[in-house]
């Protein structure tokens, strides 16, 4: 993928910089809010990251700026302010998704790909499958190999979640903040126990498992085969 | 400039000021009702004069009238030989010549009407005085030059008299007003004195001395009184002040201290153990980040106006949903988690803040509690509050130690080993305080039971009057 990256910071900068090419993505980075502006507007990109203070122009006022202009590209928000304030603010100017500061990179890579070449929200699928795993939505039935799984609410939420985002990996914090609204610390491992649970459901038994974990990072669903 | 730490001078005061002033308008004053006095006595007095001369002329005409005006000087010759005493001063010159003079001047000027005439009469020892007049002269029937006078001095003498009364008493009141505003700015110097005195020692550190009554009214009282509650106000924020930075320097400083060693470790161990060495380092500053993030949590709560945020949040729902997310966890640890709510609770808050609450309570339980302990969320409404409660049948706490809980990195010495921020009951304070709500923190007997407080809402249209079915999972 081609990723703008404006920040400021120049550690930050390299930091994040550095690692989108590692994971084989093409990074531009630069540093100056109105230059940014410019570079998201023509740049052909697929996912912007943008940090919130910038000098020039500030991440926001990019974004409310681009979004005008009817720029469509998937936006992540950096901010070193966590308030619930800031993020609500973020995401109703129209970002994808946001980060706060600091972050691991293994969480933005995530975010990153979850947010690139998003289905549109308007097309809603009636069905979700992986492999002989099926998730209807409007029925809410799950089954795999044709055999009825029952889940609980909270179960089926999360298969959901995974599902629409087959092969990309789901961090333990956009699970929580996206299907839970938890977006503080919690100590518990909440996640991980729901996820034990969900897969002993879905894999225990059948032939390949779909549910893996992602080690230091989180989970996620894909067909092996 | 103002120097706090030398005393004013007593002319400085404000009361002496006032007293200063105070004594210029009541001199402004004197002196404006002094002129009007004046004006309108001399004005009296003049006419008085007046009056009195014109009917002193009517009576002469009227005698040169009857008998002529020779008979008038015989008559007025008669009067000054019998000794008669009189105020008036006349002249009288006849046509034919005849005359008489007493008093005035033998040449005065044959004009109509009133004038002013100053008479220089030699005094019995042989000076000479001077005597002002008010002289009115007329003309007789015949022709006969009149003329009847009469001093004005008394008059002069009565404005100088109230002249003398005016300043003496208007001299004494002003110094009477400068006296007493020298003697009660004496009095409220002395004791604001004092006052000022002890607040430059609370100011050099001695915090827990208290201002004096300044007495002298209700008005001061109440002054000293404020004054001393923000005093208290103010050593309870330092002491708080002094206790969290110290706490923050202890909490820090442990993991501070095991990341410099894991990273000193990093530096010198090979590849293969640098990557798990690395590791741990990165989730010791996850550990820092979260008291941080806490300690951020409670300055954005305490401090800023969170209430615009507020909405009608669904609380049944809301428990129900936080029960389900941490069943599992919470099975997994080997307790029960169990959910006691009553349906169609609807408050007003910050959705996310309430949610944050009860996540911190149920993490507590959990953390702090033994396996096998049965905690229990419960939701039950009042008329006019909801209680949210979190309920363990674990070993509880020493009941001297329950009130320091919801202090600022409070733990108990056993728990000092758990990971936590020691912030997570001061944020749900914070957050209760918010919703104008109380959180309170009891022994169960056994195990501990939080219960947060706050004002219920009545439901939205749509869903009033329904029943209120009672949800119990176990």
């Amino acid at each position: 993928m081609k990723i703008l990256v404006v920040e400021d910071d120049k550690r930050t900068l390299s930091f994040v910089t550095r690692g989108l090419s590692e994971a084989g993505h093409v990074a531009d980075a630069v540093q100056d809010g109105t230059a940014g502006l410019k570079a998201a507007r023509d740049g052909e990109y697929d996912v912007v990251i943008l940090d919130r203070m910038l000098p020039g122009m500030s991440g926001l006022d990019i974004l409310q700026q681009l979004r005008s202009e009817h720029v469509r590209t998937p936006i992540l928000m950096l901010t070193a302010m966590s308030t619930v304030e800031d993020r609500v603010e973020g995401l109703e100017s129209g970002a994808d998704d946001y980060l706060v500061k600091p972050f691991a990179f293994s969480e933005l890579l995530a975010r990153v790909h979850a947010i690139a070449r998003r289905p549109p929200t308007t097309d809603v699928p009636v069905k979700l499958a992986i492999a002989d795993l099926e998730l209807d939505l409007s029925s809410r039935k799950v089954t795999r190999d044709g055999k009825r799984i029952d889940l609980t609410p909270q179960e089926y939420k999360l298969l959901e979640y995974l599902m629409r985002r087959a092969g990309k990996t789901v961090t333990r914090t956009m699970i929580m903040e996206h299907l839970w609204a938890i977006d503080f610390d919690v100590r518990a491992n909440i996640v991980d126990a729901h996820m034990s649970r969900l897969r002993a459901k879905i894999d225990k038994g059948f032939k390949c498992e779909l549910l893996r974990t992602v080690r230091g990072v989180g989970y996620v669903i894909d067909d092996p085969g | 400039m103002i120097r706090a730490d030398v005393p004013p001078r007593i002319w400085q005061t404000a009361t002496f000021r006032l007293a200063v002033i105070l004594s210029l308008i009541f001199g402004l004053g004197s002196a404006a009702v002094l002129l009007a006095l004046d004006f309108s006595m001399a004005r009296a007095a003049q006419s008085e004069l007046e009056d009195s001369l014109e009917n002193q002329m009517a009576i002469m005409r009227a005698d040169i009238d009857a008998e002529g005006s020779d008979a008038l000087i015989e008559m007025l010759e008669g009067h000054r030989k019998g000794g008669s005493p009189t105020q008036y001063a006349y002249l009288v010159h006849t046509p034919d010549g005849g005359r008489y003079v007493a008093g005035l001047p033998a040449d005065l000027p044959e004009s109509d009407g009133f004038s002013r005439v100053s008479v220089h009469p030699a005094t019995p020892r042989g000076g000479e005085t001077t005597i002002d007049m008010l002289v009115l002269s007329a003309r007789g029937s015949d022709g006969t030059f009149l003329a009847v006078g009469r001093e004005t001095s008394a008059l002069d003498k009565l404005r100088d008299s109230l002249h003398l009364i005016a300043l003496v008493g208007g001299g004494g009141l002003a110094v009477l007003a400068v006296a007493t505003g020298l003697v009660l700015g004496y009095v409220l110097l002395r004791r604001l004195e004092r006052v000022s005195d002890v607040a430059a020692r609370v100011l050099g550190g001695n915090q827990n001395e208290r201002l004096p009554a300044i007495g002298l009214g209700r008005e001061f009282d109440a002054l000293v009184l404020n004054l001393n509650r923000m005093l208290d106000r103010l050593a309870q924020t330092m002491s708080a002040l002094r206790q969290v930075s110290g706490d923050i320097a202890h909490d820090l400083r442990t993991p501070l201290t095991r990341l410099r060693s894991l990273l000193e470790d990093a530096a010198g161990s090979d590849d293969a153990v640098r990557r798990e060495v690395l590791e741990r380092a990165v989730g010791e500053t996850d550990e820092i980040l979260l008291i941080f993030n806490a300690l951020l949590r409670i300055a954005q709560v305490e401090g800023g106006d969170r209430r615009s945020h507020f909405e009608l949040v669904d609380i049944s729902a809301l428990v129900t949903e936080l029960a389900d997310v941490y069943r599992p966890e919470a099975e997994d640890l080997q307790h029960a988690l169990r959910l006691d709510a009553q349906a169609g609770l609807y408050g007003r808050g910050d959705r996310r803040l309430l949610r944050q609450l009860l996540s911190n309570l149920l993490e507590n339980a959990m953390r702090h509690t033994p396996p096998g302990t049965a905690i229990t969320l419960r939701a039950t409404g009042e008329d006019t509050r909801i209680r949210l409660s979190v309920t363990d049948n674990g070993p509880g706490v020493p009941a001297a130690e329950v009130p320091n809980l919801t202090q600022r990195f409070y733990r108990l010495d056993r728990s000092r080993s758990t990971p936590g921020s020691g912030l997570g009951l001061t944020l749900a304070t914070a957050i209760a305080e918010l919703h104008d709500g109380r959180l309170s923190v009891e022994n169960g007997e056994p195990g501990l039971i939080v219960t947060f407080a706050f004002p219920r809402a009545p439901a939205p249209a749509a869903t009033a009057g329904r029943a209120e079915p009672s949800v119990t999972v176990a």
